[in-house]
């Protein structure tokens, strides 16, 4: 991150939001909200003052999923970049209630500025690569673990902080609940994952390999820890996953078991865990001083809103869509806009690594042209037939035809950078005046003839 | 206000007392409870383990019953018969060949226009927690109450409610005063039917529970099925004659409940009639 | 194995409108049902047993007639497969073609039960509980509590008779055990 934001070719813009995006490959018009961070990133040094003396200082930290707490005027985490504070204007003192201002009192520079608004850019891009990652499910939606109620009862992603010797817990893994070391450690695969009833049946592909990690992790801090791993299958198929993830129970003694657990229920200060083993036909119950959930991958809240500003399709999880999903992966169906990591479909980090490469290369091919080459199975107009109903706009979700005057009558127009060949126009114009090139009716007409011929 | 009654065949023998509570219960909040004539049994779990028609039709009749008495909705206190009920009201709609056949055998037709209640649904929705604790003069201070649902949300044919933690019985014990404790069993099952034929699972199973009550620190178990009383209240006599516990937990209906938070006596309410002694909750009453 | 392999699931897909192919084997069922430490078979062994068209060993084995119908599988399968209902299917297959039950005790306390209501209408608890003890060969069970029981009013000693009690009758006898 930090090389990056130093390259004299990239412009690294944090804490802003895509506001609109209107163009097409090659000539993309994308306004950019830079939000208020209240500080003035050119006069801030990082030197950290305004952080230590913030009166606010018991705020959950999101980075921490509520481990641990930060300040109203904060960074992230420790390596962010920029290293230049924002002020949570919702739990700052001087927002809500006027007073303190202790930041602006003690900062050497100057930079704060309580009067900073929120700046709209806009600018041309050639491309957009979109790399929005992925949330977790909440399994707050599991009642019978508790829903949500047990604090003992954690994510996989607040284990990995606890696991972190920088981190809330400085590297011991406790139970929330008391603050004790967790001795005995429950892990649930699936979560949410793999569950028709909660409409995520997929597999999240990436928590078989992260739980083994956690297991060996584990026993590494705690050698006094016993781990147990409820499963359905494991899904370990990657250079040395398999192995890795026998090593786990080989030598880091980590109990897998498979079955799903039933419910969790609070006994005195453990957690009782109702599982089976379906290898041996037995129902059984652990009692957990700590209980993890592998929880499902799932598209960020605000992905589908992404999409629609992007104008690239989703499926119904909200994950966007490639173009193929063999032959193209890193590219959306719109011209242009590619696509890389968890935003399209759950995976892990070599994969997305990999797939961000493929992602420039794709990039480079079309800034290095002059030209753009298309499919020629795409709308076009014939102008004698068209009316200027313009209906074909309204139901093209590409945003794909202008209207341009002919004598006098706006008539439709594809903008062939855009059109993907989706065909909806054609099949909404009356007149048959939009169709899609290679498939118009007569020769659909005889694909079906000939087809039927030999029944 | 009118409601139709089916008490079922356990409310008129062993499970008297929910009986005799829910009409006086009934009684206190302006409701006036017609029981249906000539009612059968619901056909309970025998009748949806042997033979599905009869599972049905059995409910069925009453509810013809009940149209015929030109009643609207019908209050039936044990979670069972509600839900066999419920089922039958539900193929009705949705089930032609059902319907037809169904006519065959009982020779008149249900026409769907009742509304089926339980009593913790009627409680919470028909006469609001807010009545509830205005008729409270004697709240059960002192009361430490493990609400107990058993299976009434899982039924088929229920929709009250979350299946998993729910809250309406909880909230109405609070509303009379008590506390609620939040413990681990509340919907776990209690053994059921297999009082009889099982008693050895029952015992098992109702240990589990009581043991689960006394860690949360319950001092009393409030049900609302007749079932679960017998199991939670006779088995507990044999557990501790057998050397488990002692567990001293009465185990009340929540219809008592209500009607002791509303000042009525004890002796009144059918106290005496459990097996395991009420005589604890009184003494902790002011 | 061999032959119709999807013989019995296409059973019990009719008749209960279940479909066990959608099973992933994930063993939740099992893992909440309060009965296995009594049944032969877990609850997704039997989907599985099914699955594979073991009809002989689901309808021999003793597991649909432990379970309570607690609902409890049903609520909590991934797959939404009502699990219970299923169970429920298969005690009347079991009847339907004369498989002895196990364990016979449910069975005979059903049909007690059952008999009782073609004989009032509804249930005569003194008299059913009396039969079901002499039928069980324990007809002592639980008569420590008889006394008890009768001082505090909770048994009912002459049984109440329907006035519709011959269309009972009619339906019991006319009432079909399974519903294709």
């Amino acid at each position: 991150m930090t090389e990056s934001s130093h390259d004299k070719n990239i412009t690294l813009l944090t804490y802003s939001e895509i506001e609109s995006v209107k163009g097409s490959i090659g000539n993309f018009e994308v306004t950019i909200r830079k939000k208020a961070r209240s500080v003035d990133m050119i006069k801030c040094t990082g030197c950290g003052e305004c952080r230590q003396k913030c009166p606010q200082k018991k705020i959950p930290s999101e980075f921490d999923l509520g481990l641990g707490n930060r300040t109203a005027i904060y960074i992230p985490f420790t390596q962010a970049v920029p290293n230049v504070p924002v002020i949570d204007r919702e739990t700052c003192i001087y927002f809500t209630k006027g007073k303190c201002q202790v930041c602006s009192k003690v900062c050497p520079t100057g930079a704060i500025d309580y009067e900073q608004k929120d700046e709209l850019i806009t600018e041309k891009f050639g491309t957009i690569v979109v790399a929005t990652g992925f949330s977790l499910f909440d399994a707050k939606a599991y009642g019978e673990y508790g829903g949500g109620r047990f604090k003992n009862v954690i994510t996989s992603l607040q284990l990995e902080r606890m696991l972190d010797s920088s981190g809330p817990t400085a590297g011991k893994v406790v139970r929330p609940s008391d603050g004790k070391e967790a001795k005995d450690v429950v892990f649930l695969q699936c979560v949410g994952s793999r569950d028709e009833s909660k409409g995520l049946p997929y597999c999240s592909r990436v928590c078989c390999m992260y739980t083994a990690k956690h297991a060996l992790l584990l026993k590494d801090h705690n050698p006094e820890s016993q781990s147990y791993v409820f499963y359905i299958d494991i899904r370990a198929g990657g250079k040395n996953y398999e192995e890795f993830v026998k090593k786990t129970q080989k030598d880091y003694g980590a109990i897998y078991i498979r079955g799903r657990v039933s419910r969790i229920y609070e006994k005195g200060e453990k957690m009782v865990v109702c599982g089976v083993d379906t290898l041996t036909g037995t129902a059984l119950k652990i009692e957990a001083d700590l209980v993890v959930l592998a929880s499902a991958m799932i598209p960020n809240p605000d992905a589908v809103e992404l999409a629609q500003k992007l104008n690239i399709p989703y499926d119904k999880y909200g994950f966007f869509t490639e173009a193929h999903p063999k032959l193209q992966p890193v590219e959306s169906v719109t011209k242009g806009i590619f696509l890389t990591g968890p935003c399209s479909f759950p995976k892990d980090i070599p994969d997305s690594v990999a797939m961000s490469g493929a992602a420039s290369v794709g990039v480079c091919a079309v800034l290095s042209k002059e030209e753009l080459i298309v499919e020629p199975k795409i709308a076009w107009v014939d102008d004698e037939r068209c009316t200027g109903c313009l209906n074909c706009i309204k139901v093209c979700p590409f945003d794909a035809i202008e209207t341009r005057v002919v004598d006098g009558v706006p008539h439709a127009r594809v903008i062939e950078s855009l059109c993907p060949g989706c065909g909806n126009c054609a099949s909404t114009c009356r007149v048959k005046a939009i169709t899609v090139k290679g498939f118009t009716d007569e020769q659909v007409y005889a694909q079906i003839e000939a087809a039927m011929e030999k029944v | 206000m009118e409601y139709g009654y089916y008490p079922g065949c356990s409310l008129k023998s062993t499970s008297r007392e929910y009986d005799l509570s829910v009409r006086k219960m009934c009684e206190s909040f302006g409701v006036n409870l017609v029981e249906i004539e000539d009612w059968n049994c619901c056909g309970a779990s025998p009748a949806h383990a042997m033979n599905e028609e009869l599972s049905l039709a059995l409910p069925l009749r009453n509810l013809i019953q009940a149209e015929k008495q030109h009643l609207k909705t019908v209050l039936s206190p044990c979670p069972a018969c509600h839900s066999h009920m419920s089922l039958s009201h539900k193929e009705s709609g949705e089930n032609i060949k059902f319907q037809e056949r169904m006519k065959e055998l009982l020779k008149e037709e249900y026409t769907r226009s009742l509304t089926l209640k339980h009593v913790v649904d009627f409680l919470y929705r028909d006469i609001g927690l807010e009545t509830v604790r205005s008729k409270t003069t004697k709240p059960l201070a002192g009361l430490k109450i493990a609400s107990y649902y058993g299976c009434l949300n899982r039924l088929p044919g229920i929709e009250i409610e979350d299946k998993e933690n729910p809250v309406m019985m909880d909230e109405i014990v609070t509303a009379l005063g008590g506390e609620s404790v939040e413990w681990s069993h509340k919907v776990e099952c209690c053994g059921a039917g297999f009082s009889l034929t099982k008693t050895s699972v029952v015992h098992r199973l109702v240990k589990d529970l009581l043991d689960a009550a006394k860690i949360a620190g319950a001092n009393c178990i409030a049900v609302v099925c007749p079932l679960c009383q017998s199991n939670l209240d006779m088995r507990q006599i044999e557990l501790e004659r057998k050397g488990e516990g002692p567990f001293a937990l009465p185990v009340v209906y929540l219809s008592q409940l209500v009607l002791l938070a509303q000042g009525r006596k004890p002796d009144e309410l059918g106290f005496e009639k459990h097996l395991v002694s009420c005589k604890s909750i009184f003494s902790m009453l002011p | 194995m061999q032959g119709d392999v999807h013989a019995f699931r296409n059973v019990i897909l009719k008749l209960s409108g279940e479909d066990v192919g959608k099973c992933i084997q994930c063993g939740k069922c099992s893992a909440g049902c309060p009965l296995t430490p009594e049944m032969e078979f877990m609850p997704n062994q039997i989907l599985e047993l099914i699955r594979t068209n073991d009809e002989k060993r689901v309808l021999r084995c003793n597991t649909f007639w432990y379970c309570v119908s607690c609902q409890t599988c049903s609520v909590r399968c991934p797959e939404d497969i009502d699990i219970a209902k299923i169970m429920n299917t298969l005690r009347k297959i079991n009847l339907e073609k004369h498989v002895t039950p196990s364990p016979r005790e449910v069975v005979t306390f059903n049909q007690v039960f059952l008999d009782s209501i073609r004989g009032y209408g509804r249930v005569y608890e003194l008299g059913m509980v009396m039969k079901y003890n002499l039928m069980t060969g324990q007809p002592l069970k639980d008569a420590s509590f008889g006394p008890d029981m009768f001082m505090k009013g909770k048994i009912a000693i002459l049984p109440h008779r329907l006035k519709a009690l011959s269309l009972i009758k009619s339906l019991m006898d006319k009432s079909r055990r399974l519903i294709e």
